[in-house]
Parts: structure tokens; sequence; C-alpha cells
């Protein structure tokens, strides 16, 4: 049994649907599955307990439509050569009712977990401003010693994210177990299909990674940041 | 395979889509049956500006077209490729611009209008050039062709 399966506990994420609905854009495209956000709203404001029961669903058993996204591919501009992979950025499309889903469960998580105070990515009402405070605090603070900025971006972060070693840093951290089951899940069973040049691929399964247009991978991507950085500080390499 | 057109919001109607939905009880159904409602709903991009003459075929050599653009922008040896899809691109454009003009020639009542007919099939001009100069009367006026 790993450790991600020993952390239990039973959770209602159901509350956070009216504060996840109202987070959601209303003048954006539709989601692969073609619903809408104004569609869900309709949905929420005429059937409530059907959406709640739906969503129950997903949760706890997983709907099979909502694990699949497509993968729009636009140039990226002023490349010499486009024959290579790096000049195309990838823009994923996910079921809306997927992404409503996903900020419940960010909102949930944002309950049960403590960050630190200088971490600011993915959390409300903690934006640039906060962090270039802190910079600046800093700064002054150290203002007769030399000082140094280190700046670190992750390549494809969100693609190498190792879903297990996710799931016992969030079980590590006091998720819920029925969160991190649904992440594992979400993780591990996407499929994705390409649209390029107006045409629609066959889909593809992948096991590796988090999906990028989801609003709760930015902070799946700050706790496996926070592992190598806590690791290379403990190393002495950092 | 080409995506289809999304629906469009501001054409559905929203007392239909609650009655469809009223229907939904079983929770394990519930998720089947929104995706047929959102099946049913009217398209966007499918009105009646759309042009005629212009299939699914055409469609579908439009994008090749612009994949074979795009290869032989950095390979030299796919232009002759290119240069024989276009070819047969715009003449398939004529052509089914020729029968569409054809088909709706076909349907007028005017007995005349097999002249006509016979005229464009043995005329040597692309049809773009006949919008101009065929001017058809009819005994409820004039046919437009567009």
């Amino acid at each position: 049994m790993d450790d991600w399966q020993r952390c239990g506990g039973d959770i209602d994420i159901l509350d956070h649907l009216p504060a996840a609905l109202a987070m959601s854009p209303s003048n954006t495209a539709t989601g692969i599955d073609h619903i809408s956000y104004p569609f869900n709203k309709f949905w929420m404001k005429k059937f409530p307990d059907t959406l709640r029961r739906l969503l129950n669903v997903a949760i706890t058993t997983g709907i099979e439509d909502w694990h699949e996204s497509e993968v729009v591919l636009i140039p990226k501009a002023n490349r010499p050569q486009y024959n290579l992979v790096k000049a195309w950025r990838m823009i994923y499309l996910l079921p809306t009712l997927s992404k409503v889903l996903g900020r419940m469960v960010l909102l949930k998580l944002a309950g049960h977990i403590d960050l630190e105070d200088t971490q600011f990515g993915s959390q409300r009402k903690r934006g640039i401003h906060d962090s270039l405070a802190v910079v600046y605090e800093f700064l002054e603070y150290n203002k007769l010693l030399h000082t140094a900025l280190f700046s670190m971006d992750i390549e494809a972060g969100l693609d190498k994210v190792d879903s297990p070693m996710l799931c016992q840093l969030l079980c590590a951290r006091g998720a819920p177990f029925k969160l991190v089951q649904w992440i594992r899940g979400r993780a591990l069973q996407r499929r994705v299909r390409f649209r390029f040049n107006g045409r629609i691929s066959k889909k593809y399964w992948l096991g590796k990674g988090i999906p990028q247009g989801s609003p709760l991978s930015p902070l799946c991507l700050v706790f496996m940041s926070h592992m190598y950085s806590d690791r290379g500080c403990s190393m002495g390499q950092l | 395979m080409i995506p289809r057109m999304r629906p469009s919001y501001r054409k559905v109607d929203w007392s239909k889509v609650q009655a469809g939905m009223e229907g939904l009880i079983n929770v394990y159904d519930v998720w089947k049956g929104v995706r047929d409602i959102i099946d049913g709903l009217p398209r966007a991009g499918t009105g009646s500006s759309r042009c005629k003459w212009w299939l699914d075929v055409l469609e579908n050599m439009k994008l090749d077209i612009r994949y074979l653009r795009r290869k032989a922008t950095h390979d030299p040896a796919q232009r002759t490729s290119l240069q024989l899809a276009t070819k047969v691109y715009k003449s398939t454009i004529d052509q089914s611009r020729y029968d569409h003009i054809k088909n709706m020639l076909a349907k007028s009542k005017n007995p005349d209008i097999f002249l006509y007919i016979h005229a464009l099939e043995t005329s040597q001009i692309l049809p773009g050039s006949i919008l101009v100069k065929v001017n058809i009367p009819a005994p409820m006026g004039k046919v437009a062709i567009s």
C-alpha cells in the first residue's frame, strides 16, 4: 500500500459549487464537450440538485468523458523553422464542468493545506505585488550585504509532473484522501487528441503529467517545485 | 476528421432545453442526456449566408493545400506536389460552381432555360465569367444566380 493510500478521510466539496461557478468566466469559448459556462450557470439555476449529484458521481467514480482534452497547436511567432515541436504552442481545451470541479477541489485544498508565506502561485489574494514586496523587504533587510536573486524556470513543467509522487506530497501535506484519489485518477487516465490544420486526430493515452488548462494544475506544480527546492536545499546544491 | 461546429447559444430556445433536462432523473444517465441535448442545439456558422457550392470536398482540399504550402516552404521537393494539388483544387472549384449553376438552371420551369444550359455546357468560358455575362429572362422575373 502506498503512502497516499494510507491517508484516509471523507470530504464534501459540493459546498464550493456556487463559488466555483462564480469564479468561472462567462465570455470564454466552449469546452471540448461544447458546453459553455453560461449553460452551466443555467443548469445550476434551474436544476441544482441534478448538477450536484452529477458532480458527486464525478468526484467519487469519475466520468470518462471528463478525462479527455483537445490540444490546439498554434505556431509561435518569429521562429526560423516550424518543423520543430518547440515552435508550436499547445493550448488545452478541457470540459468546462471538469474545470468547475477542479476549482472546487482547489478551494477545498486551499483550506486544508498550509503553504509557506513566501508561496504565491495559485493562491487567492496573493499576487505578484505581494511577492515583489517580500523581495523588496529582503533587499532592505540585507542592505549592507551582497545580495543576489536566483530565478529558475522549469521547462515543460506540467508535462513532467510525476503523479504518484504528487499524491504522496499532497497526503503528506494533509490533503483529504478523496481529493488525492481524484487527482491521481485524473492524471493517470488522460486522453488527448490534437487539432491541427482544421482537423482533429485520434485519441492518445497519457499517463504522465497534469493537464495544462486545469485550475488545479498550477497548485500541483507549486508542490512539485517546492519539493525540488527543498531537496536541493537539503543536499546543499542551492 | 473535421470537427463539428460549436453550438450557437444565442439561438437556443431555453424552454426546450429546460423541458429536456426535466426528464433526467437517474444520475448515471444525466451526463449522457445532457450530451444529447447539447448535440441537438442549433449550430453556429450554418446560416443562409454560406456559399452554396462550397462542398466538404473543397474544405478538405483547402486544408491539404494549406498543409502542403507550409511543407513546401522548407522542403523544395514538395513544390511539385503543391502545384499539382493547387491545379486540382482550382479545377474542382470551377467544376463545383459549374454544377451549382447547372442545377439552379435545371430547376427553373422556363423552357428556354435548356438553351442556356446547352450554351453553358458548350461554352469554354469559366463559370465565374458566365455569372457576369448570362442574363436569364424568366416568367417570374430574372433568375438570381449567386
